[in-house]
């Protein structure tokens, strides 16, 4: 992590259906100091307005009409017309379950935060952003920053890119332990993610 | 760009770092306490949200009952408030409200995912709902903050029970 942050140069769009806890975030990123903070409610209203004007960064809700936010994230990495295919997202939600975590990663999402949210674990999500970007991947059915978010010198076993679990495959019981690895995240990145970090 | 099997891995160069570490930057520990204060000052609202979420939670289910053609959206209404409640109280002091709120998602959550339409038990299911909002009633009016004790442990307990039991019924047939 690095010493210092300076966000005043930073725009981030904030899409939530809820008006107070909207307000919240906002607020919260005008304390970190972001140059340009806007919110909308919905996922059209934030696309036409992506069209219109670059973003740095996008917190989005899950349960949202008429488009929810996983939707939103897979039409932002996939779609033709796409303001940016590459913009950092945070999936900020009250999901909790570990299988939504999986099916956020599965769509493109960079970072997932679980409701309840500190100041603590918002920002943590920003400066990760920040300081370790991943390369995006491009393969079958999936396009979006890398899933693996650990990396082992000492791995020498078979490459298995391409044939990671998509969501849509891993509907059953969410796997421990060491199958966690095969998953590309640890029991401790996935508390990391759902925000145990606090 | 480089290619791993059927993957191609594309390196995209970020300018977050280079803008991020310009000078008139602060430290992790001062933003983020800049932060606290954001949440400490909203956090004195919260409790008049909370009691607003819970009468449309009581509003949503009294029009289960009574109008007949509005059950499924109410039921939808219904998780859309409590999932509200479920990720915004424990931001603002509120764990226990949150659990409960949480109770009640995941009860609605296992009746979709069992495939039943909530027309078709309609008292099962209000009469679960009604136990999550007395509850959560009675939170807000106390004012419960923090985890609680052996009694609101109990209370919590009483609501997985309670929503195990109601699924159990619809599932056999009784309810």
């Amino acid at each position: 992590m690095s010493d210092k942050y300076n966000f005043s140069s930073f725009s981030v769009l904030i899409i939530d259906d809820n008006r107070f806890i909207r307000a919240m975030v906002v607020d919260l990123c005008r304390s970190f100091g972001f140059r340009t903070v806007m919110d909308v409610e919905d996922a059209p209203t934030a696309l036409s307005l992506m069209r219109q004007m670059p973003f740095d960064f996008v917190i989005c809700d899950w349960e949202m009409q008429p488009l929810d936010g996983h939707d939103f994230v897979k039409m932002i990495r996939t779609a033709k017309d796409s303001p940016n295919r590459f913009l950092p997202i945070i999936m900020l939600t009250g999901h909790t379950e570990v299988q939504r975590v999986y099916e956020a990663r599965d769509a493109g999402v960079t970072e997932f935060l679980a409701k309840p949210i500190s100041a603590k674990t918002l920002l943590t999500r920003f400066c990760t952003v920040i300081d370790k970007p991943r390369p995006f991947i491009q393969a079958p059915g999936y396009f979006g920053p890398d899933r693996r978010r650990r990396s082992s010198a000492d791995y020498t076993g078979p490459e298995r890119r391409g044939k990671q679990p998509t969501a849509a495959a891993s509907n059953g019981p969410v796997p421990d332990g060491n199958d966690l690895a095969a998953w590309g995240l640890s029991p401790e990145e996935i508390k990391s993610l759902m925000g145990d970090d606090a | 760009m480089a290619d791993n099997g059927d993957a191609r891995i594309l390196n995209v160069p970020s300018r977050l770092k280079k803008a991020a570490s310009r000078a008139g930057g602060k430290s992790f520990e001062e933003i983020a306490a800049a932060g606290d204060k954001v949440v400490e000052r909203v956090s004195m609202n919260y409790r008049l949200v909370v009691e607003g979420d819970v009468q449309e939670l009581v509003s949503m289910c009294q029009r289960m009952r009574n109008k007949p053609g509005e059950i499924e959206p109410m039921f939808k209404g219904v998780f859309r408030v409590a999932h509200d409640i479920k990720g915004q109280a424990g931001t603002f002091g509120y764990p226990l409200i949150t659990r409960v709120a949480g109770s009640l998602t995941s009860f609605i959550e296992r009746f979709n995912r069992a495939g039943m339409n909530p027309a078709e038990h309609v008292e099962a299911v209000t009469a679960l709902i009604d136990v999550h909002v007395n509850t959560l009633q009675l939170f807000v009016a106390q004012d419960t903050k923090g985890q609680g004790g052996p009694y609101e442990a109990k209370l919590l307990e009483g609501l997985t029970g309670a929503s195990d039991r109601t699924l159990a019924k619809i599932t056999d047939g009784q309810a």
